[in-house]
């Protein structure tokens, strides 16, 4: 990474820098050999704080003490060349601080998620321990693909025009993204050589020459493994232009005035940034060894798995594990496989859940008996991980891919009225049982019919989507956004405080009402009305939900633009 | 207490020593700087006023005394009432690192940070921040 080429192309800082570099990239090296000896160590005492986690049932004071060692270790690997190892420990930062954040104790998908993620880390570490780094080899141009570094969120923006470079830095930050600013293209070229973005935004005219940034990112790409994705911006519409981006491998091409939202969801396709869930995998067994052993075997393929030895509790795990998919097997004391397959099948929302089969019944026409009754494949015992694994994961992709196309709103991807209602049953009964907090909120955009009226449907449709996409952003993994009707959108935050939830929303909407949203009329923005209550001072679910309505309409009588908290809260 | 226009003198607090080791070198040797490290918010609350920074480079998560903490701290003196402050932190989150920006940061640096262009990082801050006032 530090192999210097002669004189620096960034901007001379001092007289002695050209001279010192060879001391430097030494000094530099002989550091990383130092922070190499005290890698393991690190690793070793994060173990060691989690084997205390583990035993003392998740302390709040033990999870901070680990949070603590793993964000060190994120904010320091990667300064001294272990990239994959910051990436790691910045995914089991970012599960160990949503379990810190939830006022209980976690569940035990969280829980198992943390799991995974911490054995990751280990690996990771060994790993790059066993191959150490290749620095001193030739070429100082980084070739790590955009996936496997930990800047997932950093935009270069190569633009001349500062007017246009500012406000199109300021919309693209409002999505989540940290955007750094280059006026020259030479200066993003010295800086790219070493860190790598998630994507380039880049002007296709500059002072340099009228075709200055198609052609820079067609050097820059071909000095590279793995290309990084970039999007062009231009007043150019012509052909030629057109052309040259798509040879430099351009993923997409803008005409200025840019459009924000469109920018922003190629950027997101681009940029991959939203990372799906592990599969939830139930596992119906009254073999409890056998039962754990194939649960392990998933968990090493990174899927999540709940275990059920006696098949008549299976409702439960059901409901609120949600799975993916379960795994049954077919021969059980008390109640069968098949049966119980049936049994699931008479309810509405298990209708299209697969459930796969595993038995060391041979008999082909039992096989075919038991797809019948409503099983989706027959597995035999004893089986080999690799082909669990296969099948398991093929079919839980498949089935949550077709269930989204039942559950979810097609223009936002958020959960649609039906199933929010669902989920709000579930969360509530949870949360009463349990004793947690629970906040829901509902959401209306203000003047709505007048946006869709002045500026078109299109344009109305670009404003839904990105209020949802602002609430994807800032929302938790545990929390449930869905679109509740035309401009309406409602969440649910389990394990939250009502001023938690509040805080949240008016975050969210204090950064909507500055989105610039455009259409061919002009410029506008638009602004929401939120009501927030909390689940403590209501019965159940509809009572809720009816306090969180009656707090949006206050909202709404109140100026709009506002957040309500409905009810007094008794502490 | 008017700013300095040039950036020459930064005070620099980091609890790891890892970093605060790069960081010199990366800072000193690199950037031309001259720098003030201090392990600790106490400690550099100690001996700014001796050393009196152009700008104020703080590591978010330090035990004791976090940060944040120690910024608002030294703003509170009438000497360090603007002193320019840039955060670092491994945080990833927009809304995280606009919160630091909202305390009256010039900006953030993300950790991991890339040792041979953290000068530059620097400098692009102060020239963004130059440019505001």
């Amino acid at each position: 990474m530090v192999v210097l080429k002669g004189p620096q192309t960034a901007p001379p800082v001092s007289a002695h820098v050209d001279v010192n570099s060879e001391h430097i990239a030494a000094q530099l090296a002989g550091l990383r050999r130092m922070y190499t000896q005290k890698l393991q160590a690190k690793v070793t005492e994060i173990l060691g704080g989690w084997e205390k986690v583990h035993s003392n049932d998740w302390q709040g004071a033990d999870v901070h003490a680990v949070l603590f060692n793993v964000h060190k270790l994120t904010g320091s690997a990667g300064t001294f060349g272990f990239h994959d190892v910051s990436t790691a420990g910045r995914a089991l930062e970012e599960a160990l601080a949503s379990v810190v954040n939830t006022t209980d104790a976690p569940d035990a998908a969280a829980r198992q998620r943390v799991a995974l993620l911490v054995t990751r880390l280990s690996d990771v570490v060994t790993r790059s321990l066993a191959h150490p780094h290749p620095e001193e080899a030739a070429p100082s141009v980084a070739s790590v693909s955009p996936r496997h570094h930990e800047h997932s969120r950093l935009i270069f923006l190569v633009e001349d025009d500062s007017d246009v470079a500012r406000e199109l830095a300021l919309q693209t930050s409002y999505f989540g993204y940290e955007v750094r600013s280059f006026e020259r293209v030479d200066d993003m070229l010295a800086v790219a050589a070493n860190t790598n973005p998630a994507a380039i935004i880049m002007d296709v005219m500059f002072p340099e020459g009228k075709l200055a940034g198609t052609d820079a990112v067609e050097s820059l790409q071909s000095s590279r493994d793995t290309p990084l994705p970039v999007l062009f911006i231009s007043a150019r519409d012509d052909i030629q232009a057109r052309l040259q981006a798509v040879r430099a491998g351009g993923q997409g091409y803008f005409l200025k005035p840019v459009n924000f939202g469109l920018l922003i969801d190629r950027l997101d396709e681009i940029t991959k940034n939203f990372v799906p869930d592990p599969y939830r995998i139930l596992i119906v067994d009254d073999d409890q060894e056998l039962a754990h052993a194939h649960a392990l075997m998933l968990n090493q393929a990174s899927l999540v798995t709940e275990e059920v030895n006696d098949p008549l509790e299976v409702m439960h795990p059901l409901r609120e594990f949600r799975p993916d998919l379960i795994l049954m097997d077919l021969n059980m004391e008390g109640c069968g496989g098949m049966e119980l397959t049936q049994v699931i099948r008479q309810h509405e929302s298990h209708i299209a859940i697969p459930i796969i089969f595993l038995s060391t019944d041979t008999n082909l026409d039992n096989h075919f008996n038991a797809v019948d009754k409503g099983g989706d494949t027959f597995l035999s015992k004893p089986i080999r991980p690799e082909h669990l694994v296969s099948t398991v994961k093929t079919r839980a992709k498949r089935a949550r891919m077709l269930r989204s196309y039942m559950v979810r709103d097609s223009l936002t991807g958020l959960l649609n009225h039906r199933v929010l209602n669902e989920h709000l049953e579930i969360e509530v009964s949870r949360a009463r049982r349990i004793g947690s907090e629970l906040s829901y909120a509902m959401i209306d955009i203000d003047h709505f019919k007048a946006v869709n009226d002045n500026h078109g449907h299109a344009a109305g449709d670009r404003v839904i989507k990105s209020a949802s996409r602002l609430f994807q952003e800032r929302l938790r993994r545990t929390d449930i956004v869905g679109r509740y009707g035309g401009e309406e959108f409602a969440i649910i935050f389990p394990h939250t405080p009502v001023e938690q939830a509040f805080a949240v929303i008016e975050e969210v909407r204090e950064r909507f009402s500055r989105v610039k949203h455009q259409s061919d009329a002009s410029d506008f923005s638009v602004t929401f009305s939120a009501g927030v209550t909390n689940l403590a001072t209501h019965a159940d679910a509809k009572s809720l939900s009816l306090a969180a309505d009656r707090a949006l309409y206050a909202a709404k009588s109140q100026g709009r633009n506002k957040t309500i908290l409905g009810d007094t809260i008794a502490r | 207490m008017s700013q300095a226009a040039s950036l020459q003198k930064i005070l620099y607090v980091e609890d790891e020593e890892d970093i605060r080791t790069v960081t010199q070198m990366a800072l000193e040797a690199l950037g031309g700087f001259t720098l003030q490290v201090c392990v600790s918010g106490s400690q550099a609350l100690a001996c700014a006023a001796e050393f009196l920074p152009d700008l104020l480079l703080i590591d978010v998560m330090m035990p004791e005394m976090d940060g944040p903490t120690t910024f608002k701290a030294l703003r509170a003196t009438p000497q360090f009432s603007d002193l320019p402050t840039i955060f670092m932190t491994a945080k990833v989150q927009a809304h995280e690192i606009e919160g630091y920006k909202n305390l009256g940061a010039i900006g953030v640096i993300r950790k991991p940070f890339d040792p041979m262009t953290l000068a530059q990082q620097v400098r692009d801050l102060w020239s963004q921040h130059r440019g505001r006032t």
